[in-house]
């Protein structure tokens, strides 16, 4: 068990113009741990995961990634899943390994080909005549086949149809090396409070809640989305529709 | 069999009791292997530090008993495996007389209707 | 890394490029073989033999130069678009978030880019010889001749050529830096891109100038002419020509690092993905 934390903010801001999306974050993120980011559109949940991959920079405060600021090195440990398609049309699920591998030196190709042999996923075929399912599920593939130390999955499993949602989540539990962490950011609760350690509550660009999530069902005996959906005043969004806050 | 977790409840103790279960029930044979933490995670969808949790317990309990080469296999202990049966055969009766008590019958009357019900 | 970027740079753009060239090349052999035929009188004038292989002339000669300009167009619309979807769309939540540095993103697309606009140039400029080449071969040769006949004097010749190369490579470089840029600025926005990055280049182009009016007053003020009559003088540097060569380059290249540091800067700071 290492004594420093994997990820370590200090009065982490982040600032579009006048808008503030993060006001002076302080956050620990242990090794080992699958965390919940969970938080309505625009709380800030986005912004946090976009500093941790290295796409935007803090307007003011400190980020330590395995006891680095963010960059190239932290880059190579960090495996992300936006919540948008990143290819180029042309590309082959071949090509993305290939580029994967020729980039990260932490791919597990043979996994990777094996969980596509698993899910009727040809390597050969160009992404753009793909279905949006099979996309995701490749985007899924190349993520969770990489041995990184932190994960950053948004939103994995919102858009996906309820039997696959069941698939990815075994996927991501059963496909993370030991003491990496993952962090999910969703607003699906209930469907994935079961494979959550830690629960972090983000509104308005500030973290009102981290808890394990043992502590929170023995404190308050309620489930994490009851306690989400109180949080939040939540309405659960209708079939295909958005979610708000009311 | 399923695993049937409630979310509103720490998930750990539910898996143990279900792990619990298995054993006593012949599921894992004594003496025999038992399940990594990896796969008893997968199947159960819940994550791998939970099920460590619950594992631990059986382990403090003697129940499990973990070689650093061969993994882990049940215990082979009889007696413990008797009083955990015992154990678990008493919190469902506790279980249940608090239904029957919360339905309005006494004990008398329950062990009554138990062998009414069984005759049938 | 910036090689490995570069292979998949090459791989993108190759499929596209490559067809307009081949097109256009094919479409010039053909173009000259009926301009040959013409010169040729096979059929008899008036004839309608000589009239349908006039007009088929003329509608290969015209596919031609399409061709031409459709290639011209796709290589500068592929500069733009590798940059605009790689960096700045989609594509970015890849680019930016694999373990390379920024200003290796930007070299490989802007030295990939480079070398397709020179493969252009060369296309086309080959397209032509051929064409002509066919109607008239001894004409091209002694035309090509001719135009290495100045390189052809001495050892010195060859260098200057490579000289006049480098230069020009750095050239299109900086044509090349210079819409990157525009773009990065434009990405600051959230809307009209299109019109910012228009405006950015000429501002960039409007800066470089002021900046080079400034060097040249600076040059005459600082006496920088006096001062090199020295050098060369004292032999330091060996002729006039590689000297014009080296001063043009040093200015080429300090424009070259300032629009890079300055793109480089922009997207590592200030990257707006949407």
């Amino acid at each position: 068990m290492s004594e420093r934390a994997l990820v370590e903010c200090r009065a982490l801001t982040k600032r579009y113009g006048r808008k503030t999306a993060l006001d002076s974050i302080d956050l620990k993120l242990e090794s080992g741990k699958i965390i919940g980011l969970l938080g309505p559109n625009g709380s800030g949940k986005t912004t946090l995961i976009k500093l941790l991959n290295g796409l935007i920079q803090p307007t003011s405060g400190e980020m330590y990634i395995d006891g680095q600021k963010p960059g190239i090195y932290t880059k190579g440990l960090v495996s992300y899943l936006p919540d948008k398609n990143y290819f180029a049309d042309w590309m082959t699920v071949e090509d993305l390994f290939n580029i994967f591998e020729d980039f990260y030196s932490d791919f597990n190709r043979a996994k990777a080909s094996e969980m596509c042999r698993a899910l009727g996923v040809n390597e050969l075929d160009k992404i753009k005549t793909m279905s949006k399912g099979t996309r995701e599920k490749v985007q899924l593939i190349l993520v969770m086949c990489r041995e990184a130390k932190l994960y950053l999955l948004d939103e994995p499993i919102a858009g996906v149809d309820p039997a696959a949602r069941d698939y990815i989540l075994n996927m991501i539990i059963s496909n993370y090396a030991d003491d990496a962490t993952i962090v999910i950011s969703t607003h699906l609760v209930s469907d994935i409070e079961k494979i959550l350690d830690e629960v972090i509550f983000i509104k308005d660009g500030h973290i009102v809640r981290q808890s394990a999530v043992d502590d929170i069902k023995e404190e308050e005996g309620k489930s994490i989305d009851e306690l989400f959906r109180e949080e939040f005043r939540w309405i659960a969004p209708t079939e295909g529709g958005r979610a708000d806050v009311r | 069999m399923e695993w049937n977790l409630d979310d509103s409840r720490p998930i750990w103790p539910q898996i143990k009791e279900k792990l619990m279960k298995d054993i006593v029930s012949g599921k894992y044979p004594k003496g025999g292997a038992f399940p990594t933490v990896r796969d008893l995670a997968e199947e159960a969808k819940v994550n791998r530090n939970t099920m460590q949790r619950a594992l631990g317990e059986l382990e403090n309990e003697g129940l499990v008993i973990t070689n650093r080469t061969a993994g882990r296999t049940v215990t082979t202990d009889d007696d413990l495996l008797a009083e955990t049966r015992k154990t678990l055969a008493g919190s469902s009766i506790e279980k249940f007389m608090e239904e029957m008590e919360a339905l309005g019958f006494d004990t008398e009357q329950t062990i009554r209707l138990i062998k009414e019900n069984i005759e049938k | 890394m910036l090689g490995k970027l570069m292979k998949y740079e090459f791989r993108s753009s190759m499929g596209r490029i490559g067809i307009a060239w081949g097109a256009m090349l094919g479409m010039a052999i053909i173009a000259g073989v009926f301009s040959r035929i013409g010169l040729m009188k096979i059929a008899g004038n008036g004839s309608s033999l000589a009239w349908v292989l006039s007009l088929l002339e003329g509608i290969s000669m015209f596919l031609y130069v399409s061709l031409v300009v459709a290639a011209i167009v796709v290589t500068v619309m592929m500069i733009i678009s590798r940059f605009k979807r790689g960096l700045l769309g989609d594509e970015g939540y890849l680019m930016h978030t694999l373990p390379v540095s920024k200003t290796e993103l930007i070299a490989s697309k802007g030295l990939v880019a480079a070398i397709i606009l020179l493969g252009s140039m060369l296309a086309i400029s080959l397209s032509i010889t051929l064409m002509n080449s066919i109607i008239n071969k001894a004409q091209v040769v002694q035309n090509i001749k001719a135009f290495f006949e100045p390189f052809a004097h001495e050892p010195i010749g060859i260098i200057v050529f490579i000289e006049g190369m480098i230069l020009f490579v750095a050239c299109l470089l900086i044509v090349i830096y210079k819409v990157y840029l525009a773009m990065s600025i434009a990405q600051l926005s959230d809307d009209h891109r299109g019109l910012i990055a228009i405006g950015a280049y000429f501002g960039i182009n409007i800066a470089i100038a002021i900046l080079g009016t400034i060097v040249g007053i600076l040059t005459v003020k600082l006496s920088i002419g006096t001062w090199v009559v020295e050098l060369i003088k004292r032999n330091v540097i060996y002729t006039q020509i590689n000297l014009v060569a080296l001063m043009a380059f040093i200015v080429l290249a300090i424009v070259l690092v300032i629009l890079h540091v300055a793109t480089e800067r922009i997207l590592s700071n200030k990257l707006n993905l949407q």
